[in-house]
């Protein structure tokens, strides 16, 4: 029932070569197979590897990507499994002291988790996710500082589901507790919660993923319309459309999540668009400094009706700060660039706009040009600058109104891969009309081209 | 290009430049492209006589370090070039890593490439394929980047573009009035069966011409 009960033999990384200290390390830790067991665990940890890179999005995230397994003899095998839940009453002597049963609900498995942690940051110092495989085919899992499963069908399910939680704070979203009749669940009370996934708040404007809903979308989409139980009702909108569904976080009513379903819901479907973000906005900055991640479109900037500024055409010459880090899908920190699609209309004058980086010198460079009353777009690569920001700056002597979409980001870093994006502040290489970087046209002899 | 603006002098496949046309004194349109390469099928800004028109370019390095602007007009035209990125050449193989391409056209309603020979209908949409054509691969694709072109517009509107078989989102790429012909540059993600769809938020039919620059690897 402790750490006498065996001993820990050694780690094998099985996947991976990035840098432990640029990589997301996932350490997968034996738990009640017995020596002869060993070969049954390591088939196990493949099963992880095949299922845990096939699932979006980790499966385009691989290159930042490590799994360790450590095998740990344990004395005897499987797990406890205390009859008070409906257990067999089974007591074997193993390593992590995993059971069934936690809390009075028998597929809530646990295990020591100080003892995990101990192992794997002796055996990996630079993990980043615990997860215990405990040699039992009886359903269970959890997910707290370290993610345990156990090998029942589906178990590699479990394991993606339990290290949702363990390793980025996602909330269950099914609408249960222990199940059946339980009034104790009927009502979500109390503070919005913390998590990323679920939440008590309906107003589309303050969502706290109303970037990932379409404009088209009812808020909230699916009302419980008897909340002593859950709503087994069917969708009312497509798959994956994102919006507020009622029913999450072990409540009937009252807390919603972002999608009709998730791997944070129910095992066996994909995780919903909100997780796969928050996923990929952590392992993502480890992937490939100057990558590309490809958003769904989302208007960051209209001064039209007040978003991402204040509402109201630019000034002559004023300048909008727009914060683009954590904004409309794009992370709150490791991006160098955004590509944003920016729109001038309803100008007074003339003018033109430059995008640049927020708190960085404005340089020689514009992005659009117009004359009054002209609406006129530009894609735009802008470097993000300090707080996240970018700046958009109306060069006219009338006033403007912007509008700004975001479509992706780059990663920043040190981009050195093939096909990696370094940004770079505006700078003008050609002018034709000043003779930089290439003849006046006017006068061929005035200046020979420099180009190199 | 490469060994200016803070352009490394080697090791470049492409730049990101907003290229400006000013004081054209005819219409025409500019092509972007590789120095040393044949000149493509393709355009990146269009103008009449007396506009000042920018686009963003994603501009495939060609021999010697150079890209080549081609004025395909009977005026004259003064150009500029506002650098504000690179990508770092070699074989696209990480997640998120660009391959720069072409460009090459994708799409032109006005001869049937890519859709039916036909303007698109009011409130229409076209469902492009990008993978596996034009040098797009037939698989991996996150994004593709394409320059969007509206001609022949019979009354005024915006083009959205997005993932075949997403919402569309409240976003806009292109806005015009009737008659103009204006391009933009656009960074579109890959939808379902590897598609584009550009929507065309007008009362009038339009015509779209889409060149391929370049795409973004999925994981």
């Amino acid at each position: 029932m402790t750490t006498a009960d065996g001993s820990v033999i050694g780690k094998t990384q099985i996947f991976g070569s990035a840098p432990a200290s640029h990589a997301f390390n996932v350490v997968l830790l034996a738990e009640g197979f017995t020596t002869a067991q060993q070969a049954h665990f390591n088939t196990a940890c493949m099963s992880f590897v095949q299922a845990f890179l096939t699932t979006p999005p980790y499966d385009g995230l691989s290159a930042a990507i490590n799994i360790f397994r450590v095998n740990v003899r344990s004395t005897d095998s499987g797990a406890d499994d205390p009859t008070s839940t409906g257990g067999t009453g089974a007591t074997p002597r193993t390593y992590f002291d995993a059971t069934f049963g936690a809390n009075g609900i028998q597929r809530l498995l646990v295990c020591d988790d100080m003892t995990a942690l101990t192992v794997a940051t002796a055996q990996v110092p630079q993990f980043s996710a615990v997860l215990v495989v405990v040699n039992s085919t009886e359903y269970g899992g959890s997910g707290g500082s370290v993610g345990v499963y156990s090998l029942a069908d589906g178990a590699t399910e479990i394991a993606l589901h339990e290290m949702g939680h363990t390793a980025y704070g996602l909330a269950d979203e099914y609408p249960y507790y222990a199940g059946g009749v339980e009034p104790a669940q009927n009502h979500f009370s109390g503070p919005e919660p913390g998590e990323p996934n679920i939440t008590a708040n309906s107003v589309r404007a303050s969502l706290k993923w109303r970037w990932a809903v379409p404009a088209t979308t009812a808020i909230p989409t699916m009302n419980n319309p008897d909340c002593s139980t859950e709503d087994y009702r069917p969708s009312p909108v497509p798959g994956g459309t994102v919006g507020l569904f009622e029913g999450a976080g072990y409540f009937h009513c009252g807390a919603y999540r972002p999608e009709y379903d998730c791997k944070m819901r129910n095992l066996g479907v994909p995780f919903c668009r909100v997780c796969r973000q928050v996923i990929w906005n952590d392992i993502g900055p480890l992937s490939t400094p100057g990558g590309f991640t490809s958003l769904a479109p989302y208007r960051l900037l209209d001064t039209r009706s007040g978003q991402g500024a204040l509402r109201g055409a630019v000034a002559p010459r004023g300048t909008v700060s727009l914060q683009v880090a954590g904004c409309g899908g794009v992370p709150a920190s490791g991006v160098a660039a955004v590509a944003l699609n920016v729109t001038v209309a309803e100008p007074t004058a003339s003018g033109y706009v430059t995008v640049y980086g927020g708190g960085m010198t404005r340089p020689t460079a514009s992005n659009l040009n117009y004359v009054a009353g002209q609406v006129v777009p530009n894609l735009v690569v802008a470097p993000v600058g300090a707080g996240g920001k970018v700046a958009l700056f109306n060069s006219s002597p009338g006033s403007a109104q912007l509008i700004a979409d975001v479509s992706g980001y780059f990663l920043s870093g040190n981009p050195t891969a093939a096909g990696a994006f370094t940004s770079l502040a505006p700078a003008r290489l050609l002018d034709t009309r000043s003779g930089l970087g290439a003849p006046w046209s006017r006068s061929p002899r005035a200046a020979p081209c420099r180009c190199r | 290009m490469t060994g200016r603006g803070k352009v490394p002098a080697s090791g470049v496949s492409a730049v990101v430049l907003n290229v400006t046309v000013d004081k054209p004194t005819a219409s025409g349109y500019v092509t972007v492209y590789g120095g040393g390469m044949t000149r493509p099928t393709a355009s990146n800004l269009n103008y009449v006589a007396g506009q000042v028109v920018p686009n963003l370019v994603v501009a495939p390095v060609g021999a010697g370090g150079k890209v080549d602007l081609y004025n395909g007009s009977g005026g004259t035209v003064q150009l500029i070039a506002d650098v504000s990125g690179y990508f770092h050449s070699g074989a696209p193989a990480v997640a998120g890593a660009f391959g720069p391409l072409g460009p090459s056209r994708l799409l032109d309603t006005r001869n049937g490439t890519g859709a039916p020979h036909a303007a698109v209908a009011a409130h229409g949409t076209v469902s492009l394929q990008v993978t596996g054509r034009g040098n797009v691969p037939a698989s991996g694709v996150s994004a593709v980047v394409l320059n969007v072109t509206v001609a022949e517009p019979t009354a005024p509107g915006y083009v959205t573009v997005y993932g075949y078989g997403t919402s569309r989102p409240t976003a806009s790429n292109l806005n015009y009035v009737k008659n103009q012909v204006v391009p933009n540059l656009v960074v579109a993600p890959v939808g379902a069966g590897g598609k584009v769809a550009l929507f065309n938020g007008s009362p009038g039919t339009v015509q779209l011409i889409a060149d391929v620059s370049g795409y973004f690897r999925a994981g």
